[in-house]
């Protein structure tokens, strides 16, 4: 019966991949501290370019081919998207299921989010 | 000390098993890694649509009518001007509009001119002017698509009854701005009324309030501001104020990251699976080893620490692996080739800085995760091993 024992391979191996495993644990460490420090430039250019254009872009999609409420909720307002106008139906559009992000709740619950009645909102 | 000594054995148990560590360590970065990167990917957005929601406007009016949003006629803007409260307001044209034989989607937005921005950190070359017709900023990924540069001419891409021109790309967003800048087309409001040929309108209208007075100005806008034809026709104004948004996109980013983690709960549980027909479950060396560390009087819960030591090293190696390719791979390569596939739009090639953002937290917990996967899937068989008589373990 061939048993390889620790012997046979050697102590430097074993401090070797030890030494490997805490670098790399360490440069792991070392790039989320790095992320999680405020990245000034960017900040300062998302700042501006909100600014420009008073607010742009709320989802993960980079233009309103497929679905305008994964591009920006406030751009869609309260009208759904023609999948759902088809189906009748909440939540029927295809880029909302597929989509891992947060996407705005669909078409019933925004006659909640601005029509309140105007004596509600004078008190 | 004892115990030091047992657990250092997990070490060498690694390296008796080299393949078997590799294989491992592979499960843990094979789950460990997607995960990361729409964790990190989700985070960076979610960073940008708060700034995006700090930085807009108080509330965006727009015109109702059948109880849907429609645009809004031009004087509306002095309607709401008029109303107390009201610091400015600013008339906004967004809309769809594809170029090229390809067929590329871009979304112009067409602001109208008031204050001076400075645009200095955003923007390469200008921005439009104020009587500056067809003077484009054109954003990052659409001028990499189009082999657009600050200077370059473009060929009229529109209709309109009164003619068309040719545009200038007088400025490029940079590609730090924020995701939505990629496929954007900014020009001055009256240059994107003439790109959709339609005039006296606007898709909204924003507003900005005094401290204070935003509910009021809301409800008053709401009250006072529509239209009524000769014909009977009735529009009305829709307002969405920033607060609204902001609680929506709160709750929403809890809903949807729920579902996130739970697909990836699910993804780990499969992973157990993988990690336990890696570990040496019907590996007879692996049985043998163990049978003779009890025949030399090693005690069960001391070849369990040596196997938890062992899971310990490898997933600490599989993790720190992960977030290091998930890191260099996003920010290094700027996602190249998976950025398009979490966010619609983008190329292979993303022509935008990836917004991404790994947060400790998260990262701690599902290394943590991945712990208990490894240990999950090669414990059991170690257990088994170690409770049967050395005899049988050694055959």
């Amino acid at each position: 019966m061939n048993v390889r024992t620790p012997s046979n391979r050697g102590l430097p191996m074993e401090s070797a991949f030890l030494a490997m495993v805490v670098v790399a644990s360490l440069a792991a460490a070392l790039v989320l501290a790095l992320d999680s420090i405020g990245d000034e430039a960017r900040q300062r250019s998302s700042r501006q370019f909100q600014s420009l254009l008073g607010g742009l872009g709320m989802g993960s999609h980079a233009d309103l081919s497929r679905c305008p409420w994964l591009f920006d909720a406030r751009l869609a307002g309260d009208q759904p998207p023609a999948l759902e106008d088809a189906s009748n139906e909440p939540d029927g559009c295809p880029w909302h299921a597929m989509s891992i992000f947060p996407a705005p709740e669909s078409y019933p619950s925004y006659p909640d989010l601005g029509e309140r009645a105007p004596d509600a909102v004078d008190q | 000390m004892v115990w030091l000594e047992i657990g250092r054995t997990g070490l060498t148990a690694l390296l008796l098993h080299p393949w078997r560590s590799v294989a491992t360590t592979a499960c843990v970065v094979a789950v460990l890694a997607p995960y990361l990167t729409g964790l990190g990917i989700s985070g960076g957005l979610s960073r940008q649509a708060e700034e995006s929601l700090r930085f807009g406007a108080d509330l965006y009016v727009t015109g109702r009518q059948f109880g849907r949003g429609v645009p809004l006629p031009l004087d509306a803007v002095e309607k709401i001007a008029a109303i107390a409260g009201v610091a400015e307001v600013v008339p906004r044209i967004v809309g769809p509009i594809v170029l090229g034989r390809e067929r590329h989607s871009a979304v112009v937005v067409g602001v109208a001119p008031g204050k001076m921005w400075d645009v200095s950190d955003c923007i390469e070359g200008r921005l439009f002017r104020d009587g500056g017709a067809n003077e484009l900023v054109v954003g990052s990924a659409l001028a990499a698509r189009l082999k657009l540069k600050v200077g370059s001419r473009l060929p009229p891409f529109y209709r309109n009854r009164r003619g068309e021109r040719v545009s200038e790309v007088v400025g490029i967003f940079t590609p730090d701005a924020p995701l939505w800048q990629a496929n954007l087309i900014c020009a001055s409001f009256d240059t994107a009324a003439t790109l959709f040929d339609q005039q006296g309108l606007a898709t909204e209208v924003l507003v900005y309030c005094r401290v204070g007075e935003r509910e009021h100005v809301a409800g008053s806008i709401r009250r006072q501001v529509e239209w009524t034809d000769d014909g009977g026709r009735r529009l009305g104004a829709r307002v969405n104020s920033r607060d609204d948004f902001e609680s929506l996109w709160a709750s929403a980013a809890m809903h949807r990251d729920g579902v996130f983690h739970l697909h990836c709960v699910l993804a780990c549980s499969v992973a157990v699976l993988a990690v336990f027909v890696t570990s040496g479950f019907g590996s007879s060396e692996r049985r043998r080893e163990v049978g003779i560390l009890k025949a030399i009087g090693w005690q069960t819960d001391e070849i369990l620490l040596r196997g938890t030591v062992e899971s310990l090293l490898l997933t600490l190696a599989g993790a720190s692996l992960s977030v290091l390719l998930v890191w260099g791979w996003l920010r290094a390569f700027n996602g190249y080739g998976i950025a398009s596939l979490f966010l619609p739009g983008l190329d292979a090639r993303p022509g935008v800085d990836v917004p991404f953002r790994l947060v400790p937290v998260p990262v701690l917990l599902s290394a943590m995760l991945s712990w208990v996967v490894v240990t999950s899937g090669s414990l059991y068989a170690t257990w088994r091993t170690a409770t049967t008589a050395p005899v049988e373990a050694m055959r």
